[in-house]
């Protein structure tokens, strides 16, 4: 038979979430993977947020959390347009070069 | 005997009618009654309960997978996962509104992602540099925080979250009222940073042409 899930359940698993986000930060070697990773931590905050919103019955952590993810999203377009950028212009250096090697 | 208690009014007056008139089966009509709330309430514990672990252990999974895979791609699509589940469990602590904006921002996300831009999946695209002291100093941290964390949730016992209400829509009102009157300044500087990044992004993809 499986516990009842409790207040704690969902805070233990939002710091689940964050220390496995938190482990991609570090693991991952590339941008678009270290902002994957934040993501995985993000979502483990959205969810302490609404937990706490349950919990103390307030509308603060459920507004809290949309404005992180929009936030993130925000995070997300500026990544993924630097790192398009940081590829074209390696794109173009190899082209210079000739012998496709940087 | 057959006669109605003193005490009994209303709608237990016409249970003890149904029954016959009798106490004996009028206390039967009240077991009956009883054992079956019970166990419609088990059942909706248990399914809340079985809803809770399975969402659990597929957001740990997806989120082991998103850190894992070492493409862009298949990580997207972990996320994807990741984001369904943690709107499930949105859905579980009678939160809509989150749970709708966290099955929205990955189509966001993906619009953004599946813009004919180059290749974002290669080995050195976007590389950062790091020394790799650092990196396992990074990881050793997050499993001390781990460990720690999980050390403090032993030492409390669990406390019950409060009954929800039972209409999922006067959540979605009060989130959308407390939003256009105590944080009408969030909204709006979430919407000054929305404004800011997209102008940002316009002007690196012009900076590229």
């Amino acid at each position: 038979m499986l516990p009842e899930p409790t207040f704690n359940s969902y805070l233990m698993l939002s710091t689940v979430l964050l220390s496995v986000g938190l482990a991609g930060v570090f693991l991952q070697r590339t941008a678009v993977g270290m902002l994957l990773s934040v993501q995985v931590m993000v979502g483990g905050i959205t969810l302490a947020f609404t937990a706490g919103d349950r919990y103390f019955a307030r509308t603060d952590g459920q507004i809290l959390s949309v404005v992180v993810i929009a936030a993130t999203l925000v995070h997300l377009a500026l990544v993924v347009a630097l790192s398009a950028t940081d590829a074209r212009h390696r794109h173009r250096y190899r082209r210079g070069s000739g012998d496709g090697r940087t | 005997m057959n006669s109605l208690p003193a005490v009994v009014t209303g709608r237990e007056a016409a249970r003890f009618e149904v029954a016959g008139g009798r106490p004996a089966q009028y206390r039967s009509v009240h077991r009956v009654g009883g054992i079956v709330a019970r166990a419609l309430r088990w059942c909706g514990d248990v399914m809340h309960t079985w809803t809770f672990w399975g969402l659990a252990a597929a957001a740990i999974a997806s989120s082991v997978l998103v850190v894992g895979l070492r493409h862009a791609v298949p990580s997207a699509r972990a996320l994807l996962a990741l984001s369904v589940a943690l709107a499930g469990l949105s859905m579980l602590l009678a939160a809509p509104g989150v749970a709708v904006v966290l099955l929205i921002a990955p189509a966001a996300g993906a619009t953004i992602l599946l813009r004919p831009v180059p290749p974002l999946d290669g080995p050195d695209v976007g590389r950062v540099p790091g020394t790799s002291i650092g990196r396992r100093l990074g990881l050793l941290v997050a499993v001390v925080l781990v460990v720690e964390l999980g050390w403090a949730f032993r030492q409390t016992h669990g406390v019950r979250l409060p009954a929800q209400s039972s209409d999922l829509f006067t959540s979605a009102v009060n989130v959308a009222g407390a939003v256009w009157t105590d944080h009408l300044a969030t909204l709006a500087a979430a919407a000054l940073l929305l404004v800011v990044s997209v102008a940002g992004v316009a002007a690196v993809r012009r900076e590229e042409r």
